[in-house]
């Protein structure tokens, strides 16, 4: 699901369509929107797993505040994907603990 | 009126093993603090462990580091065993960089003059093997590095709360938000302390005030330090040497992983103008950038990274850069235990010798090097000397400057 026609912010800009990386499938996304828009349009809501009891962690706030929803995104870990935008061809995997960082 | 057998003025590392060991002994103790446990330097420090700190030269002065260091790695072993609270102490190692040949050169002769002290703990590492150790430092600013394994951190505000808390168990008094005006002295004898709220009479008096500690000791030579530090969010592990950076002389800038993953890092503010109040406990969001952006150049991988909290702290030196451990001259009674650049490494030590010194009227390791009267009537030393922070600002500026114009 998209927010295509938002009551006060108006359409949403035209986007190209991209593909980006997650967990090595391939996801159809729209340049420029955050990454956590991208996944859920694709179904996706689990995004990492927490360092201690290893439960699942989707979208939170949405704001960029909490973190929950972090991911590695392009190798890098913590990355919190409500407030990163998608670029073609984007890595995004989903975050076990506290994550890999190469 | 209160009494006791020994009042132990600040509950840092240092006043919390003080008044661990005198319990332990046995005598009555009051710990008084002015504000919370952990709230001067040991709460504001990078917590690492780094039992030969600096790049000092002079053989004595190195020989007795190590003994009192590695005697403070003793018995926070000791504490592991018996403590309920885990501090989290990890030997995971500590890195001392030198940046260029020049001062690799240096860092060869004080492993001569280590080695020669019968240290074989030490490494030298050329460039090569410094980053096949810590990979992710700035290859361009290493020389070589000397390595301490049993070097390393640990957690100060745990360590501090775990000997308050078997002090506590063993009877001591920990008295928080307990301000110490003055220290009571009649006829060259220590008669107690005054607080807010009265006297506490006692025959022993700890000073363990550290960055604080001459105000309430005249004489005493402490000079106060501003030091900045920040933690960054939880992170995966990374190789696990924390490195101390000895930036063109004295002045260390830090980063070590914590248990649960966060980096603290940390370092000297920017120069220091005249005027500069070393208490000032604020922070400046320019200062913050300016030390991580420092720090970001030597490790460039952390540039990435959220700084999440960061706070600054008055952290004490001598003149000489070793602590003043001992019974103060003219004042019976006064044991001072103060001044500490590295104080992680000789907390649990300190505490252990005043309570030695007080019990017996000796201890187990000699302590006539650290006289708190070592500096009397000698001239007081004054910033910027002996450390110039703007040589090391000027270095990193540059440093930066560089990167930035590729």
């Amino acid at each position: 699901m998209r927010v295509l026609h938002h009551p006060i912010l108006g359409d949403a800009p035209a986007a190209r369509a991209v593909t980006i990386h997650v967990d090595g499938r391939p996801v159809q996304a729209l340049e420029g929107e955050m990454i956590a828009s991208a996944l859920t349009a694709a179904g996706i809501k689990r995004f990492r797993t927490t360092s201690r009891g290893r439960d699942p962690r989707g979208i939170f706030c949405a704001i960029g505040r909490c973190t929950d929803c972090v991911m590695e995104v392009n190798g890098r870990p913590n990355v919190r994907t409500c407030v990163t935008p998608v670029e073609a061809g984007m890595t995004v995997n989903t975050q076990v603990g506290l994550g890999v960082w190469k | 009126m209160q009494k006791a057998d020994v009042v132990v003025i600040g509950g840092g590392a240092v006043g919390t093993s003080a008044a661990y060991h005198l319990a332990r002994r046995g005598r009555k103790v009051v710990l008084c603090e002015m504000r919370n446990i952990a709230s001067g330097a040991t709460g504001r420090c990078g917590g690492m462990v780094v039992h030969c700190y600096g790049r000092e030269l002079n053989i004595e002065k190195t020989d007795l580091r190590l003994m009192y260091t590695r005697a403070s790695t003793r018995i926070m072993r000791e504490y592991q065993k018996s403590f309920e609270i885990d501090f989290e102490l990890r030997q995971v190692g500590c890195l001392d960089i030198a940046i260029d040949e020049q001062e690799f050169e240096g860092l060869k002769e004080l492993l001569r003059i280590q080695r020669s002290l019968g240290d074989t703990e030490i490494e030298l590492l050329d460039k090569k093997q410094t980053l096949e150790v810590m990979p992710n430092l700035n290859p361009e600013l290493i020389a070589g590095s000397r390595l301490r394994r049993s070097d390393g951190n640990l957690n100060p505000f745990k360590l501090a709360r775990a000997q308050a808390l078997e002090a506590q168990k063993l009877g001591a008094q920990i008295r928080t938000q307990t301000r110490v005006e003055k220290i009571l002295l009649s006829g060259g004898e220590v008669q107690g302390v005054e607080v807010a709220d009265g006297v506490i009479e006692a025959p022993h008096v700890v000073n363990a005030a550290n960055g604080w500690a001459h105000q309430l000791t005249p004489g005493l030579e402490t000079i106060p330090v501003r030091e900045l530090a920040m933690v960054t969010e939880r992170l995966p592990k990374l190789p696990p040497q924390p490195f101390e950076m000895l930036c063109l002389g004295d002045f260390a800038y830090g980063a070590t992983q914590t248990a649960s993953g966060n980096y603290n890092l940390g370092g000297p503010g920017p120069a220091r103008p005249p005027g500069y109040d070393y208490y000032d406990e604020r922070i400046y969001v320019d200062e913050v950038y300016r030390v991580m952006s420092y720090i970001a150049v030597i490790f460039p991988k952390l540039a990435e990274v959220s700084v999440i909290r960061s706070w600054v702290g008055t952290m004490a030196f001598t003149p000489d850069a070793m602590p003043s451990i001992g019974p103060m001259p003219g004042a019976k009674g006064l044991f001072i235990a103060a001044g500490y650049p590295d104080g992680m490494a000789w907390a649990a030590v300190s505490g252990k010798l005043a309570a030695e010194h007080i019990c017996d009227g000796r201890t187990s390791l000699p302590i006539d090097h650290l006289d708190p009267g070592r500096f009397l009537g000698q001239p007081k030393v004054r910033w910027p000397q002996p450390y110039d922070l703007t040589v090391c600002h000027d270095f990193l500026t540059r440093e930066r400057a560089l990167k930035h114009a590729k």
